[in-house]
């Protein structure tokens, strides 16, 4: 090994800085969100608040937490992306296992007819003429039904199928009786376990974060997910006053909490808190899969 | 009438009908909406619906040629898009760089953990983030301002600022994200090369510019040719959470135009216009890009 130059040295430290305060950046607005959440709304507004609450409170999280919008909310977020994420696995790995049958007759055409749907589409407004004529606005559906096939997805499964699944396995499987049906269950699935956690997580993500479909295609506000919730109460300037005023005034009048604890901002980092903590806890331990799952999608035939 | 029973006798029924839900997916979400482009050409109505609305030619398209709205929007559009390349495509380069450098694996860990984390974080909860930030109310930057005597900015509300915090924003979001497959692509490279290059008695730099970044290139190239379709939009979730009537001349894109004129004010057929020539053109782009990035060597699309 050669001695460490001076020069040498001098890099690394510079790099260590320059990549620590990169990986500072990108958690610090995390952070500030936990933190103004902990701190009295009326406080923060006095500005200076960058590391610590100053006036710790947990009447924002009182607040949320007895709010039945929200606590509706945050279930409709996860029966969708529980729903939306088994059954899109499901019916995606289907079809993807008999397109990597290269024995099965007309697959090219078949092929050809997925792959169109890659290339073109119709845009926005004549799929949303489709979702009214097919009854799914305002309906919980919207959110599973439409995701249940993703053509990303299928693709890379089909190339994941073809290249990982040993052939010879599922010709002896064949021998031993076993027809496409068995073979799926009992090969196909149990082989692709890690590709099916990666694919499962960005889909499981998607779904969590996805407020649009909540905002454009659902009016009912006990269908609202976690997400459209927030981006309802924060995207406009009009909707800032719209943090409940009803919430706001419940806790004032039940006198449960202190009004000065409570002002939109503080009650919408709270709440900003309680939709990303799902991610932020399971995070730690999928960490790996998330990165395989990139490296398997750029992976092509 | 025997193909048919020669496939039941193969077997290939399940597989048929592992087809069909899929099938009957895109059928429903991708091909009828397909057909929907007609309305493009039509003066639709709900009550006549799809087929029967009366066709108009081109009417509609020589509206939304008419508009300035539109071409503010396709402007702003490219703009955003390019400006967005150019600065998150080369510093994710460089970040991948500097993150290969680090001969401490435990930092690296660290590092590249918490880069990747803002990819899974919702663009509501970004822009929820920003706005508190920078709010006049208390938000951190303008305390800063205050402290060192400044006036305070209204950034969210501002023009000046709408562009510099989209593309921060941007590269706070997907820097960390894109580095995987650099970082991917360099650990491939065999290492007799640098071996050899430090025999020669190179440095970091010298290997970094002399290995490293020429074994990158064709990542690179790969990379920016699979990206110029998505110079056509933006992303509606990070702009539709920014737009505000104060910054709306320089934030609305084709995106939110479209959502804004054809959900928000029903002008179906002028926005599914719209949607049309943006459709054939990705599509022209798509084609395009695959097609070169094939032929430099790479993977394409498909």
């Amino acid at each position: 090994m050669r001695r460490l130059t001076w020069g040498d040295r001098t890099f690394h430290s510079i790099n260590s800085l320059l990549l620590g305060l990169f990986a500072f950046v990108c958690a610090y607005p995390l952070w500030y969100i936990f933190v103004l959440s902990l701190n009295e709304g009326r406080d923060a507004n006095l500005g200076g608040i960058y590391w610590l609450p100053r006036v710790f409170t947990l009447d924002n999280y009182r607040v949320i937490l007895s709010d039945d919008t929200i606590i509706n909310a945050f279930w409709i977020t996860v029966a969708r992306t529980g729903l939306g994420t088994i059954g899109s696995l499901l019916v995606t790995s289907m079809v993807a296992f008999a397109l990597s049958r290269k024995e099965l007759p007309g697959r090219h055409s078949l092929l050809l007819i997925f792959l169109f749907v890659m290339l073109f589409n119709g845009g926005l407004i004549p799929y949303y003429l489709q979702l009214v004529h097919l009854g799914l606005i305002n309906s919980f559906w919207v959110y599973v039904i439409p995701g249940l096939f993703s053509i990303w997805n299928m693709f890379v499964m089909k190339t994941s199928f073809q290249n990982n699944i040993p052939e010879s396995v599922v010709e002896s499987a064949k021998l031993d009786g076993a027809g496409y049906t068995r073979i799926y269950f009992h090969i196909v699935l149990p082989f692709s376990m890690p590709l099916f956690a990666a694919l499962g997580l960005f889909t499981a993500v998607g779904q969590w974060n996805d407020w649009f479909t909540g905002a454009f295609f659902v009016n009912d506000l006990n269908l609202q997910p976690l997400p459209t919730y927030l981006q309802r109460v924060m995207s406009t300037i009009e909707a800032s006053n719209m943090i409940s005023a009803s919430q706001m005034a419940n806790a004032n009048s039940t006198s449960l909490y202190n009004p000065d604890a409570i002002t939109s901002r503080s009650v919408r980092m709270a709440t900003t808190m309680i939709t990303i903590l799902p991610i932020l806890l399971v995070y730690p331990f999928v960490q790996r899969f998330f990165v395989k799952g990139v490296l398997i999608g750029s992976v092509k035939e | 009438m025997n193909r048919l029973s020669v496939i039941a006798k193969k077997g290939y029924l399940p597989l048929y009908a592992f087809v069909l839900p899929g099938m009957a997916l895109i059928v429903m979400f991708n091909y009828i909406p397909m057909l929907g482009l007609q309305i493009a050409f039509k003066d639709y109505s709900f009550r006549d619906g799809i087929w029967e609305s009366p066709w108009i030619g081109l009417q509609n398209f020589k509206e939304f040629a008419a508009s300035t709205d539109f071409w503010r929007a396709t402007g702003n559009t490219f703009l955003l898009t390019v400006l967005r390349l150019l600065f998150v495509f080369p510093t994710t380069i460089l970040v991948a760089l500097l993150i290969n450098e680090v001969s401490a694996w435990r930092f690296k860990r660290f590092v590249q953990s918490l880069s990747y984390l803002p990819h899974f974080i919702s663009w509501i909860v970004v822009i929820g983030f920003l706005d508190a930030f920078l709010s006049i109310d208390g938000g951190g930057a303008n305390s800063l301002l205050r402290s060192f005597g400044l006036d305070p900015i209204a950034f969210m509300g501002s023009e000046t600022w709408f562009r510099p915090i989209f593309v921060l924003s941007s590269m706070w979001k997907e820097i960390g994200w894109g580095t995987i497959l650099y970082l991917a692509a360099i650990s491939s490279i065999n290492p007799v090369y640098y071996e050899a290059a430090v025999m020669d008695g190179a440095g970091r730099f010298a290997q970094m510019r002399y290995i490293t970044l020429p074994n990158l290139v064709p990542i690179i190239s790969i990379v920016l040719i699979l990206t110029v379709p998505s110079l056509l939009s933006v992303g509606i979730d990070q702009i539709y959470a920014m737009i505000n009537p104060a910054n709306i001349g320089v934030a609305e894109v084709i995106d939110t135009y479209v959502l804004r004129l054809g959900i928000g004010q029903a002008q179906y057929s002028q926005t599914t216009a719209i949607g049309l020539v943006m459709s054939v053109i990705s599509t022209i782009l798509l084609l395009l890009s695959n097609t070169i990035s094939k032929r430099i060597g790479g993977d394409g699309i498909w």
